[in-house]
């Protein structure tokens, strides 16, 4: 069976003094300003419904060609194999819809650190030291 | 002018080498009385290990790395938090000159090396230096070719891609080499 989707967060590099700033006097107005911007479901498993779109494009066409004469019924069962690569993907998503609540709380703690952060330091120094810091203890083994 | 660089920002540069990412020997940890200097073998990039974290190993494109040599200074509290101020890096490239290219290739290999011991090590390699947000390329060099000259070849390349930078100091360096990448150095310090 087909494998799960594996949904990545990359991690943006530290905000710039103008970015910390800016998201500090968010902060003081929304406390949950940072929290927004979650990656929507169609848009994260958008590379596998282009796929899903694309076969059922072909399925369609070869559907047509196959009704223009009787010796080309064969591309009856062609569509099929198309239809089946489209269900396919369809459950690969519906396999992986775990994995995506998981980018949800990765997309979610991330900022929910980064606010905090923001919050705690007093200048852009100190948060731009803290969160390399940071960085630096995530990557070394 | 400052005497020396500021710390690198590690997601600015996600195709940096990071200290201590090395495999195999030589795992090479230097004390000089500026700096601290961390020599890996076939290091790993910050994409390489975020793909690591997240659970999809090998993956990323990257270039080829050979070695690297991460600069800490001394001057800044040094911890799992530490940040190195200069990378400098020994990686896969091609040099084109009006007689024809190099490009990196390894040295003829030994007899043990040739039935299955040992790497085989590269000559020529394209240095390249990270340090305060920039990314210098500093030619193509051939790497010498004893292990323990290349940790001293690549620091020599600090005044080319800092000017302004402390000397490194090697009268009274504590040189040690550690044959795996499994934080033996750590304990050693």
């Amino acid at each position: 069976m087909a494998d799960k989707i594996i949904l990545r967060f990359p991690r943006p590099a530290t905000p710039t003094a103008e970015e910390f700033q800016a998201t500090k006097s968010r902060l003081t107005t929304d406390t949950e300003a940072l929290l927004a911007p979650v990656p929507g479901f169609f848009s994260t498993f958008a590379e596998h419904f282009r796929n899903i779109r694309a076969g059922l494009i072909w399925a369609a066409i070869l559907f047509g060609a196959g009704n223009l004469h009787h010796n080309l019924e064969f591309l009856f069962y062609v569509t099929g194999l198309f239809l089946v690569l489209c269900l396919l993907n369809l459950f690969r998503i519906f396999e992986s819809l775990d994995n995506f609540g998981g980018l949800r709380d990765k997309h979610r703690a991330y900022y929910r650190e980064l606010a905090e952060d923001v919050r705690a330091s007093a200048d852009y120094e100190s948060f731009f030291e803290l969160r390399e810091g940071k960085a630096a203890q995530r990557l070394y083994p | 002018m400052k005497e020396s660089p500021e710390p690198l920002s590690f997601y600015r540069h996600l195709g940096m080498p990071v200290a201590f990412s090395g495999r195999g020997y030589p795992m090479t940890v230097t004390q000089t009385e500026e700096y601290l200097l961390i020599g890996d073998t076939h290091p790993k990039t910050v994409a390489q290990i975020e793909e690591q974290l997240d659970g999809l190993p090998g993956l990323e494109q990257s270039p080829r790395l050979f070695y690297s040599l991460s600069l800490f200074s001394k001057r800044r509290p040094l911890g799992p938090t530490a940040r190195p101020v200069m990378v400098i890096v020994a990686e896969h490239g091609t040099l084109m000159t009006p007689q024809g290219a190099t490009t990196t290739v390894n040295r003829p290999r030994s007899l043990l090396s040739r039935i299955g011991f040992g790497d085989g090590r590269p000559k020529d390699v394209r240095i390249c230096a990270y340090h305060t947000g920039t990314y210098h390329n500093l030619g193509m060099h051939e790497l010498p070719e004893e292990d323990e000259r290349v940790l001293h070849f690549m620091a020599g390349f600090l005044s080319k891609a800092w000017p302004h930078a402390t000397p490194i100091d090697y009268s009274q360096a504590d040189t040690r080499a550690f044959p795996d990448g499994d934080a033996n150095w750590a304990k050693a310090l």
